[in-house]
């Protein structure tokens, strides 16, 4: 398992609002789509895996490893050199060109997870090659998610967490998207929690599931 | 990509507040720097000069306008003094005395022409890099920044004209012939052209010579009869030069001062005693003590620009720590992203210390450029502003 949730509750400070997922396993090489209504928790809940929130009660376990027992530093770098994430508002530095935002993470980090020909491979796969040193302020929205897109993928993660990733391209783009994302997971047995609210997308996935389905029957959205 | 280059990156995006921090850093720090070399220079450069110089005798009125007249060639003497007074004090054994008259300046480069006689070379410790002295009427020295900034060569003609340009009354100017170059002394001298006093005299008209066959017109002045040449000569040549002549009473020729080196204390007393009268038409000055007075105003003038400047680096100090803070607020989603995208805490420190490197570099940049631009254009020193 590279992914093990068991007796999760998680409560943001000054909020009611209440997380409590009992049991949630995935496998590596696992595509998961997790649905669910807008203020739902699926964004939080991704931030729970990848170590930005620590769980109010019960065990996050990631390749092994307990999220909660983990230092921030510890968390840190197993986000730079596990994860992938695609964030709902892109967070693009608009000041810096599309290349430099892809390579952003691992060049501050003095990381070496990445390589300039395999970043040219997907700029090429994401059709970006054009505006590579166009800064990102200067791109269209779509562009914008698919240097965003770029930027998770780009330290090859073993776990992508893609939150609304296909919200602001049309549907061509967004075959695309999840036709590289899908091709990427399956080449590199990675695993992949996409949340979206485009019920069309579930097919191409493993494992598709709504959050309240996974969340304590007790505990409800107030 | 480095944290500088992001840094630049940020910096660029917001070029009109990078540009207001480092122009306001490096505008009150050139204005701190400035003033205080300005000031050091003028107060090198008057305390050397004056010094050097014991005593001024001048026509009495503004003591300031006679300092600058006769040490530092400013502004021509708007009276002159008799020679006689030369004669008086050479006869009271009291020292050198120099004489000194300024009435004009080369056509081209408006440098000072200073008539006086070889004790001004003794007293001043000049002498030739190149060259010789001045010794026949018309001939002159040049001094070294003459020499650099107009390529005059030993051998050239300048072109004398009036001082002031609403002098009608001068006779028409004569050529100098260049005959040396004097040695470099970061002074006024390097900065004059020196020549007899004769021919300064040749310049007010007192004296002048005829071309072959030409008697001249017969004038009727307060000197009684005089005459005055029909076709002024305009360079003074071996064959001309027998023909120049002075007329009136040498004790009256004109001088626009006298500069004293007295051999001591009680000589320098007793001739600034003779000049204690206010019905006296001449005065003797001091020109250290006056020049004190002038400085005194200066490190006023230093004292309160250097308030100003360091109030305005305080200011500017405070400004780039208030925008520090402002910008991390402003930039708390980016940092934010900074941290879940893997990167470190001190990532953030990184960059915006990076940041504020920069900007202090620009200003150093921006400071030493500004610099060499006050400091090639001669703002710096003393000789800009006396």
């Amino acid at each position: 398992m590279i992914l093990t949730i068991s007796n999760l509750t998680f409560q943001h400070d000054n909020s009611d609002f209440e997380i409590a997922i009992p049991n949630w396993n995935l496998d590596s090489g696992e595509l998961c789509v997790l649905t669910g209504a807008s203020g739902s928790g699926k964004t939080t809940l991704l931030h729970l895996i990848a170590g930005l929130y620590l769980p109010k009660a019960g065990m996050i376990t990631v390749q092994g490893g307990c999220t909660a027992d983990l230092s921030e530093q510890q968390r840190r770098e197993m986000r730079l050199a596990t994860f992938g994430l695609v964030f709902q508002d892109f967070r693009l530095f608009s000041y810096l060109t599309a290349a430099e935002n892809i390579s952003l993470p691992y060049n501050l980090s003095g990381s070496s997870s990445t390589n300039p020909e395999w970043i040219e491979t997907l700029s090429e796969t994401f059709g970006i090659t054009g505006i590579l040193h166009q800064r990102a302020a200067t791109l269209s929205r779509g562009e914008q998610q698919r240097v965003a897109i770029c930027r998770a993928l780009a330290g090859r993660p073993a776990f992508i967490l893609a939150d609304e990733p296909t919200a602001s391209v049309d549907s061509e783009c967004r075959d695309t998207i999840l036709n590289t994302l899908r091709t990427y997971c399956e080449d590199h047995n990675a695993t992949m929690i996409l949340t979206s609210h485009d019920p069309s997308i579930r097919d191409s996935f493993t494992q598709s599931v709504d959050i309240q389905d996974l969340q304590h029957s007790e505990v409800s959205e107030s | 990509m480095s944290f500088i280059r992001i840094a630049h990156r940020f910096l660029a995006s917001q070029k009109w507040i990078t540009a207001l921090l480092v122009a306001s850093f490096s505008g009150s720090s050139l204005l701190l720097v400035a003033v205080n070399q300005t000031v050091e220079s003028i107060d090198s450069a008057f305390s050397d000069r004056v010094s050097s110089t014991p005593l001024i005798i001048g026509r009495r009125g503004s003591r300031f306008d006679l300092v600058l007249h006769s040490i530092y060639f400013r502004n021509p003497a708007s009276q002159s003094i008799p020679y006689g007074e030369l004669q008086i004090a050479a006869a009271a054994d009291s020292g050198i005395s120099v004489p000194l008259l300024f009435t004009h300046e080369t056509s081209i480069h408006h440098s000072p022409i200073i008539a006086t006689t070889d004790a001004y070379f003794i007293a001043r410790k000049l002498a030739v890099a190149i060259g010789s002295m001045p010794k026949r009427l018309g001939q002159c020295v040049i001094g070294a920044s003459v020499a650099d900034t107009s390529n005059i060569q030993i051998g050239d003609f300048l072109q004398s004209q009036p001082k002031s340009a609403f002098d009608v009354t001068s006779p028409v100017p004569i050529e100098l012939e260049v005959v040396g170059i004097l040695n470099r002394t970061n002074g006024p001298d390097d900065m004059a052209v020196i020549t007899t006093l004769e021919t300064g005299w040749i310049f007010t008209g007192t004296g002048h010579g005829h071309i072959s066959g030409d008697d001249g017109t017969r004038t009727n002045n307060t000197d009684g009869e005089s005459h005055i040449p029909e076709t002024p000569i305009t360079r003074i040549t071996d064959e001309n030069i027998n023909s120049f002549h002075f007329h009136g009473d040498e004790k009256e020729y004109p001088l626009s001062a006298i500069l004293i080196f007295p051999k001591d204390l009680q000589a320098q007393t007793v001739l600034e005693g003779k000049y204690l009268d206010d019905n006296n038409p001449l005065q003797a000055i001091i020109p250290e003590h006056v020049i004190q007075e002038v400085l005194e105003s200066v490190y006023r003038v230093e004292s309160i620009l250097s308030v100003v400047s360091i109030l305005s680096l305080a200011f500017v100090v405070l400004m780039l720590v208030v925008l520090t803070v402002l910008s991390i607020q402003l930039r708390k989603q980016e940092i934010e992203t900074l941290h879940m995208i893997g990167c470190n805490r001190s990532t953030t420190i990184k960059l915006v210390g990076c940041e504020t490197t920069l900007i202090l570099l620009y200003s150093a940049i921006t400071m030493a450029v500004g610099y060499i631009l006050l400091w090639s254009s001669g703002v710096l020193t003393a000789s800009y502003w006396i």
